[in-house]
């Protein structure tokens, strides 16, 4: 007598899989996050020439427009761009020490960063204190309008960047890069260049010129 | 997880060098502030090339562009045609700005709803696109005043805008 041919068990014969299984990395050849930052980082660009474009065309149809440097503190925002250069520059020395393993240069550089960007966004809240003390509002006229907009959404765009650099250095704390694994690092200090860089320009066009 | 180590550059020498072209980047504001104000091709272009060799360190190196592959490269590139179409299109709005009724700089009083200007905002010699001066040695061109003088008098006659004809109900 031959062993009874046992019933369908789905939870033993159903496929595994639903999709096909390949033994090899169907993405693109560059690691995901950093291929995501980069589509987002190309929508942010577009966003700040919106921005700047729109500056342009109010400056250049305007019939006058004041000289900057009577209206606005250069010296103290020259300051702040100082600043903001040097976090980026920390921001890369974190990373490259944790590359190389080097936990403490790293905690120090990237600790560094976090109190410059925090250090840049204070100075621009006095600034903004300053002027509004002074009825420097956003609504007086187009520098002022175009000064605020531009300004205040790169600001922004600091704030979310120190939120940013400090949410990876509490878990970098707690061990999670290594010279193994640091693209979480790497992301976060991208999103800080484009920032960094978009201020070189916009003191550039707002303050100087 | 990242296996390969790109490659690792002088931190030191950049920050240094971006610190010098701001430092540098300034002192040429303030003293083109002060003595070639007027030229604007000589101030605002010596600023963004300033600005430019600045931006194109920090994304070169600090953004690690340099050493990124084709796809990364590829990605970014491609938002350039953009950001080129979007000021080509803004550009018409700047261009004939000086032939709108409502041009920009100018403001709808609130009473009334005429557009007005304030004379003295109506000095166009901070303008790259209209070289006139306010003590009128070289009057601004951007306004044809036969046909846009509303805009930049005070005279109520002329400030006032044309009243629309009254309908009577001729058509019964």
């Amino acid at each position: 007598m031959t062993d009874a041919i046992p019933a369908y068990d789905a939870a033993v014969d159903a496929p595994k899989h639903h999709h096909p299984v390949y033994d090899y990395d169907s993405g693109p050849p560059v690691d995901r996050g950093k291929f995501a930052i980069w589509v987002f980082l190309g929508t942010e660009i577009m966003f700040f020439t919106g921005l700047i474009g729109t500056y342009i065309v109010l400056r250049a149809g305007s019939p006058s427009w004041p000289n900057p440097a009577a209206r606005l503190a250069v010296d103290i925002t020259a300051f702040n761009t100082f600043v903001l250069i040097c976090s980026s520059a920390t921001v890369v020395a974190g990373l490259f020490a944790i590359q190389n393993d080097d936990r403490r240069k790293f905690n120090l550089w990237w600790g560094l960063s976090i109190l410059f960007g925090a250090f840049f966004v204070g100075v621009q809240v006095y600034e903004y204190w300053h002027l509004f003390a002074h009825d420097m509002t956003p609504n007086q006229d187009l520098f002022w309008s175009t000064f605020y907009v531009m300004t205040g959404f790169h600001g922004a765009h600091v704030i979310i960047g120190v939120i940013w650099l400090a949410a990876v250095y509490v878990a970098a704390l707690r061990g999670k890069y290594s010279s193994k694994d640091f693209v979480g690092l790497e992301l976060a200090g991208l999103y800080w260049h484009f920032v960094d860089l978009v201020w070189v320009l916009l003191f550039t066009l707002v303050y100087l010129m | 997880m990242s296996d390969e180590h790109p490659p690792q550059f002088s931190v030191k020498k950049l920050w240094i060098l971006l610190l010098a072209l701001t430092a540098a980047e300034v002192a040429y504001g303030e003293l083109g502030n002060r003595t070639f104000y007027e030229n604007k091709l000589l101030l605002w272009g010596g600023l963004l090339s300033f600005a430019y060799v600045k931006g194109y360190y920090i994304f070169q190196y600090f953004m690690h562009m340099k050493y990124e592959g084709a796809i990364v490269k590829g990605n970014v590139w491609f938002t350039l045609p953009l950001v080129a179409y979007l000021m080509i299109m803004l550009w018409p709005d700047t261009a004939a700005n000086d032939k709108l009724n409502y041009g920009i700089g100018r403001q709808l009083d609130p009473q009334d709803g005429v557009v007005k200007v304030h004379l003295d905002q109506a000095d166009s010699s901070r303008n790259i696109f209209n070289h006139g001066h306010k003590d009128g040695t070289r009057p601004a061109p951007a306004m044809p005043a036969s046909e846009y003088a509303y805009l930049y008098t005070a005279d109520p006659e002329l400030v006032q805008p044309e009243a629309p004809a009254e309908d009577h109900g001729s058509g019964h």
